[in-house]
């Protein structure tokens, strides 16, 4: 099971998932949408549990692209751990998957968390009023 | 090609990291994921969801990666099994060199498990 993040790295939660920025990123701004409820695979999420989840990414990703004033964020999930979660690594001058083959580093602090949770917040806000 | 609808196609990669690698791809001209609108964006994971599904039924006992490092300039995903028997797991499994395409004798059994 992943080990819940430092309380200062939590840029959203709720019942179902939670997401923060990593503790040991491969990158600038690498963040992680985890689910809750320790389920080894994607596949045993209902299509309801499947949608919530990916529309969590989809704001998570939103709000780097705002507040990293990046033109891409990559997206990976590999389910080694045996609990749902996406990597969603920001992208700056390196381009392409040998991102993923840096040395995850200890954040030491996480200096964008308070606008990070702010424009998610916005996101998902303007998100939940256009579904009403 | 194993699959497609109206707005996506689906088919067995050409230089795959791994039998049964998977490209999910849109077929209209969209350059990153923001492109597409929410039903858009719904509509693609659902595609993916059930892919991905047909892969694990295809090659059981897998782990399937799925990934998106959009550099091509046209919205696709990548859904990369890890077999149990694979030495690489992770991120070297994705930076391992390609290989070529030889698990075409799949297409039939995959187009049945998405039926």
């Amino acid at each position: 099971m992943l080990p819940y993040p430092p309380s200062n790295a939590i840029i959203y939660e709720d019942k179902k998932v939670y997401v923060c920025f990593a503790s040991y990123p491969i990158g600038w701004g690498h963040t992680v949408v985890v689910w809750k409820k320790q389920i080894p695979d994607l596949h045993y999420l209902s299509d309801g549990e499947y949608n919530y989840l990916m529309d969590m990414v989809d704001i998570a990703r939103d709000a780097l692209l705002k507040v990293y004033k990046t033109q891409k964020v990559y997206l990976l999930y590999m389910d080694e751990v045996k609990q749902v979660h996406w990597h969603l690594v920001p992208r700056f001058n390196e381009k392409g998957v040998n991102v993923s083959m840096h040395k995850p580093q200890k954040a030491k602090d996480f200096p964008k968390i308070l606008l990070m949770r702010k424009i998610f917040q916005g996101i998902l806000k303007r998100r939940e009023a256009k579904k009403q | 090609m194993f699959f497609e609808d109206a707005r996506c196609y689906v088919c067995l990669a050409f230089a795959p990291k791994s039998k049964g690698h998977t490209i999910v791809a849109w077929k209209e001209h969209a350059t990153d994921l923001n492109d597409l609108n929410d039903e858009e964006y719904h509509h693609l994971m659902a595609v993916i969801r059930r892919v991905r599904l047909a892969l694990g039924r295809v090659y059981p006992s897998s782990l399937v990666y799925m990934n998106y490092w959009n550099e091509a300039g046209h919205v696709h995903l990548h859904l990369v099994p890890r077999h149990p028997d694979s030495e690489k797991r992770g991120p070297e499994l994705l930076v391992q060199p390609s290989g070529n395409l030889t698990d075409l004798a799949k297409i039939p059994l995959l187009i049945e498990a998405l039926r």
